[in-house]
């Protein structure tokens, strides 16, 4: 009768340390996240302010980065840093940290908060976590852009196709003559992309990020815009008075 | 002479037609309330995928301009599916649309757009909230709405059920109950009630 009083309380103590074990092992795998994504973050030049554990379980971060916006305006590039940060985020569940929310900051010059988000992680497939190699070379995917793309009215400036970290970046840089030319063209071109980079997916490409840079004919930028099709998301600048009518948005005041 | 003059009032009106069309190149239909700290609606899709003969279509939940979160559904041409989605559009002007997997055709799905505190909104999709972000204080006129782009020959055809605000009291879901209809030709509301209604046109 003793013994089996004292097999239950080992048994019981086991558990507790195997649960406490567990816990802590899981704790200090979690802490390391913030030293692997600034790590991440710097070797792509993102300026990382700070990053902040919120809760441990379910992990929950905060991420403040900097623009180098003086005023209260955000910069072209700032909607692609963005962008940066949150593949680093959810694609560091490959690495085994599983992100369950995060808090995205964008510090102006003057420490003034100009974008703040609290989101969930968009939730990838395995399948789709680790992504197949291209079966197709740069420069095979580059012909295939230029033959393929309709421009409506739009000209090409640059078409560059590069590989990094087993994806494809495809960076169109686009000129048009005036503002109005664009917002005739970009209704047409813009919803144009996807079925294009996809059809050439399935011919074996990797395109996962597309770039586009639309300028005027005086150098003035109008639109620096990105599409992710691994996290399936879409962010940009633009210029006012560009055109809405290639993306959902409420009617105008 | 007369014949003359009837051809030239045809090419007129032709011209002046055309250029109504081209210079429009989004249609919305639905419905609003002002003053609300959130709105829902439970947004259905068509039993097949909609015709389309150039961009697309959205279907969704939506604070309005300048500044918005917004939650739906969204079809463009050569899309192999309708995408849920939570955009949003700062004040420092950074815009985001992120995509949460497939809205089936005819399925029904609540998409959430409501007020948390400060400027805070965030984007919910079947419940599960996507997204917050900083956009604008609180109250303000929200909508339900369809629209339609770049050609007026794509087809619409979306209900719209169980639309609700938030009203001041919190957590308080209330239906809509304002007539603040929106119809650009050739669409069309079939309004059933102002918080039940169907889109469709041309």
């Amino acid at each position: 009768m003793k013994h089996k009083k004292l097999l239950w309380v080992i048994l019981l103590v086991l558990v507790v340390v195997g649960i406490t074990f567990g816990l802590y092992t899981e704790v200090i795998a979690q802490q390391e996240v913030v030293e692997y994504l600034k790590g991440r973050l710097e070797r792509q030049n993102i300026p990382v302010v700070e990053i902040t554990i919120h809760r441990l379980l379910p992990l929950r971060l905060e991420i403040i980065i900097q623009s180098m916006s003086e005023d209260e305006k955000a910069l072209p590039d700032d909607p692609i840093n963005l962008n940066i940060v949150r593949r680093e985020v959810i694609l560091a569940r490959r690495q085994g940290y599983s992100i369950d929310r995060f808090t995205l900051i964008l510090y102006n010059s003057q420490g003034k908060t100009i974008f703040w988000a609290d989101e969930t992680p968009v939730s990838i497939e395995e399948a789709t976590l680790e992504l197949p190699p291209s079966k197709l070379d740069d420069a095979t995917i580059k012909n295939m852009i230029n033959e393929r793309l309709n421009l409506y009215g739009m000209s090409i400036v640059n078409t560059e196709v590069t590989s990094y970290d087993g994806i494809q970046t495809l960076i169109l840089q686009l000129s048009t003559p005036s503002l109005e030319d664009a917002n005739q063209a970009l209704p047409y071109f813009m919803p144009s992309l996807r079925p294009l980079i996809a059809e050439i997916n399935t011919q074996g490409g990797q395109i996962v990020i597309c770039k586009v840079e639309l300028s005027d004919d005086k150098g003035q930028l109008l639109l620096k815009y990105l599409l992710d099709l691994q996290l399936d998301s879409e962010t940009w600048w633009m210029v006012d008075g560009l055109t809405q009518d290639w993306f959902p948005h409420p009617p105008p005041e | 002479m007369k014949r003359t003059k009837v051809i030239g009032i045809l090419v007129v009106l032709f011209i002046a037609l055309s250029n109504a069309e081209s210079a429009l190149a989004s249609w919305y239909a639905g419905n609003g309330q002002t003053s609300a700290y959130g709105v829902k609606a439970n947004i259905w899709a068509p039993s097949s995928a909609p015709y389309l003969k150039e961009s697309g279509e959205d279907n969704w939940v939506s604070l309005p301009s300048p500044y918005w979160v917004q939650a739906g559904w969204r079809y463009y041409k050569g899309w192999s599916a309708a995408k849920r989605y939570v955009e949003y559009l700062t004040s420092s002007g950074i815009y985001g649309i992120n995509y949460y997997g497939a809205h089936a055709w005819g399925g029904i799905v609540e998409y959430r757009v409501d007020w948390v505190g400060g400027t805070t909104w965030c984007g919910r999709i079947a419940g599960s909230n996507k997204g917050c972000y900083q956009v604008r204080s609180a109250p303000t006129t929200v909508y339900a709405h369809s629209e339609v782009h770049v050609s007026s020959q794509n087809q619409l055809n979306t209900r719209f059920s169980a639309v609700y605000y938030m009203s001041s009291t919190w957590n308080a879901w209330y239906l809509f109950n304002q007539a603040q209809w929106l119809e650009d030709a050739p669409y069309r509301v079939q309004k059933d009630n102002t918080y039940y209604y169907r889109n469709y046109g041309p």
